[in-house]
């Protein structure tokens, strides 16, 4: 199995050098800057002492002069001593639906890893699909699409799809925190899982509830079709230079199965025979969850309560572990447990900042200070999709992204005598963004936590896919979007 | 007889229960803000920004909140009243009263002193941050519509943080229910409410602080941190077997 906690030896380039020497001295200034100046207008005190815990937390997890995980430790230190966030509500992270979901994901990764059966399905992809690394890689993109469809949860979908690449990295011959394949197909997992996202209105709740405050606060309807005809074109478009940017700066190791030909693949599989026992006790633990999750919109008619997500793999991890029905000990199931810190850290550190104001503040002063309303319509455009965009950097949850931004930007509309839909609706196809790093939201914390990337990594990689977003969507505003009707 | 008798009970309750609302106007207050200017030493100024529907009524109670209310000025516009602090049954509350009956719509400013509003020792918690919570509870027969709270920190003090209100923020509203920013060089906090029905109220509990962080000890302890840092990584730029832990 690939998913590995132990650090890898590579040899550091200067960049990476220079980042771990200044980390700890520029996180330093980040902090004591943003602590003592004074506070400004409509930012609580807490608010400022937990973006400076944030902004630092950041620089230490992009230029990681302090191990990741510790870095967490010490964001959650910080938030508790400085009284920017109370120790309960700190301690109280460990609680959030994601921990548990992760958990979850990595115990079901774990017993179909064990039972061969993600084996088998990675290398009947493989043998199908993927013969070719890059092949493999966009195959892996075009499925994430057709699930976007199918299961309306980013995170189900991201534990879904994990048993299955980590076992496709490791037919490649992928080593966690080495290889240029993995930390691809990994970056390029959660990309298209949040990006494809955008596309399609039912994908997320976010999405609906931006089409709510369009329809309550801008007086516009949304139907299905706009926002799939708008808005999933610009995803699949945008998946596909991704795809190329992964090949051209992340070159494959190997362009066949760990530099082998693909009939050693097919015999492989051949050997495996028919299912084991193992192999249908996981499928059927794996099809259970895959029905929860996908019918999660039902589950009240059918049985009278609702089973959210994370339950929903609880109940597969419980599967796992009880005798005849499970496959799995605790002492087999391989958990990332300084992954789980990290996220910990992460989410105290933004919910911190959400919670106290912080990130909202953040969005005003944006506007405020770039002083949008004397601008055109193109150029207040222009600025709307760049902050919406780029907004998801102080935010770890995409509904309360939505309700801060998607109203700023209606408001906004109105003051300058512009349709709402025209600014709103494109700044709403980039809610689900999320892609630069880790604590952005919970896909990015379950492919982090396979070990294959970097924060660096997936930060100039999500920083170069959203510019790419972004300027598809500046494109479509006065051609594409004109055309639909959306904007005026 | 027994019937009779619970009967007769049940029509005396029923008319003491109408007693305060007897003069309230059935389309109520229209729009209701309150400002409460804490001065520094916990005494506050409160000033009833009022507009009442045309009731066609000379007097009307008002809910009051605050303990040992005093000082009470009022001004009308046209009209003459008066404003005193009394009780409807048990109840606390303002008592308007008009030289005569408004016609049409009437807006009213009363100020008071609240001398007692706030306790700074006892309010003083964790962080240097001081605990203010202030419930404005409509013991009234009037539906309130157009609620707004305005409190005034002294000069000097910024908000640390918002512990809870009512309504409630769920950081999904368009509108949330609560803001704050600097005016005039002090710190005011919002809370708006659309309505506050007769037994219902509106809340807000916040902490607040010294505008002024104590720089040296975060300073300092900053420029310890960093060098200690720097030497310790001093072989980072040279070290040639120097590795990188790149992932969790």
């Amino acid at each position: 199995m690939a998913v590995t906690t132990e650090a890898q030896p590579k040899q550091a380039s200067s960049f990476q050098r220079w980042l771990d020497f200044l980390g700890i001295p520029v996180a330093v200034l980040v902090f004591v800057a943003l602590y003592l100046v004074p506070t400004p207008s409509g930012l609580s005190s807490q608010g400022q002492t937990a973006l400076a815990v944030f902004m630092t937390a950041l620089v230490l997890w992009v230029s990681q002069a302090i191990p990741t995980y510790a870095t967490s430790l010490l964001a959650m230190v910080l938030l508790v001593l400085t009284g920017a966030w109370t120790e309960s509500n700190v301690l109280g992270v460990f609680g959030q639906d994601v921990i548990w979901l992760m958990v979850c994901a990595f115990v079901l990764t774990s017993a179909m890893t064990k039972a061969n059966l993600a084996r088998r399905i990675a290398l009947a992809m493989v043998v199908s699909f993927g013969t070719r690394a890059r092949w493999a890689l966009l195959s892996m993109i075009v499925l994430n699409g057709f699930l976007a469809f199918l299961v309306p949860s980013t995170t189900a979908r991201a534990a879904l799809m994990l048993p299955i690449v980590l076992i496709l990295a490791d037919v490649y011959g992928a080593v966690p925190g080495k290889s240029n394949f993995g930390a691809s197909m990994m970056i390029q997992e959660l990309q298209s899982n949040n990006i494809y996202t955008s596309g399609i209105l039912t994908a997320t709740a976010c999405n609906i509830m931006a089409v709510g405050f369009i329809r309550e606060l801008g007086k516009q309807q949304v139907f299905y079709t706009d926002w799939l005809f708008a808005a999933f074109p610009i995803a699949a478009i945008t998946m596909i230079i991704a795809w190329i940017l992964g090949l051209l700066f992340l070159k494959p190791e190997h362009d066949t199965p760990k530099g082998q030909g693909l009939q050693i693949l097919r015999d492989q599989l051949k050997a495996m025979g028919q299912l084991t026992a193992n192999e249908w006790k996981a499928a059927f633990i794996f099809t259970l969850t895959v029905f929860l999750w996908v019918s999660d919109r039902w589950h009240t008619a059918m049985w009278g309560f609702p089973i959210s997500t994370a339950v929903a793999a609880i109940i597969a991890a419980t599967l796992c572990f009880l005798p005849g029905i499970g496959l799995l000990s605790w002492k087999e199931t391989k958990i990332p447990w300084d992954l789980m810190i990290f996220s910990c850290g992460a989410y105290a550190a933004g919910l911190a900042l959400e919670n106290s104001g912080g990130a909202k503040w953040l969005m005003d002063w944006i506007f405020i200070e770039t002083n949008i309303k004397s601008m055109s319509f193109f150029g207040a455009y222009v600025l709307v999709i760049l902050v919406s965009m780029f907004s998801h950097f102080v935010f770890t949850s995409k509904t309360v992204r939505t309700a801060i931004v998607i109203p700023i930007v209606i408001a906004l509309a109105k003051s300058m005598g512009i349709s709402p839909i025209s600014l709103a609706l494109s700044a709403a196809f980039t809610m689900t963004w999320t892609i630069t790093l880790p604590p952005h939201c919970k896909p990015n914390l379950i492919f982090y936590g396979t070990g294959y990337f970097s924060i660096p990594q997936q930060l100039l990689y999500g920083i170069a896919v959203c510019l790419v977003g972004a300027a598809l969507l500046i494109l479509a505003g006065p051609t594409w979007f004109v055309f639909l009707g959306i904007v005026k | 007889m027994k019937i009779v008798m619970f009967a007769r009970c049940l029509a005396l309750l029923l008319s003491l229960m109408a007693l305060p609302t007897w003069a309230q106007d059935a389309r109520g207050i229209t729009a209701y803000q309150e400002i409460i200017d804490v001065a520094p030493g916990g005494s506050a100024t409160v000033t009833l920004n009022v507009t009442l529907a045309d009731s066609g009524l000379d007097r009307i109670d008002l809910p009051l909140n605050f303990a040992k209310p005093e000082n009470f000025a009022v001004d009308a516009k046209d009209l003459k009243a008066t404003a005193a602090a009394g009780k409807t049954g048990d109840v606390k509350v303002i008592k308007l009263q008009f030289d005569r009956k408004p016609a049409g719509e009437v807006k009213v400013q009363i100020t008071f002193t609240a001398k007692e509003f706030f306790n700074w020792e006892k309010a003083k918690g964790a962080h240097g941050v001081y605990n203010l919570s202030y419930t404005f509870a409509n013991a009234t027969a009037t539906d309130i519509n157009g609620y707004a709270l305005k409190v005034l920190l002294p000069t000097g003090y910024d908000i640390a943080g918002i512990t809870s209100s009512t309504p409630k923020a769920t950081g999904e509203e368009a509108e949330p229910p609560y803001d704050f920013r600097t005016q005039s060089g002090r710190t005011a906090l919002n809370l708006r409410s659309k309505s506050v029905a007769p037994g219902k109220g509106a809340a807000i509990a916040f902490g607040f602080e010294k505008d002024e962080r104590n720089p040296l000890l975060v300073i300092a302890l900053g420029i310890i941190i960093a060098a200690l840092a720097l030497y310790l990584k001093r072989d980072v730029l040279t070290d040639p077997d120097f590795v990188k832990e790149t992932v969790a």
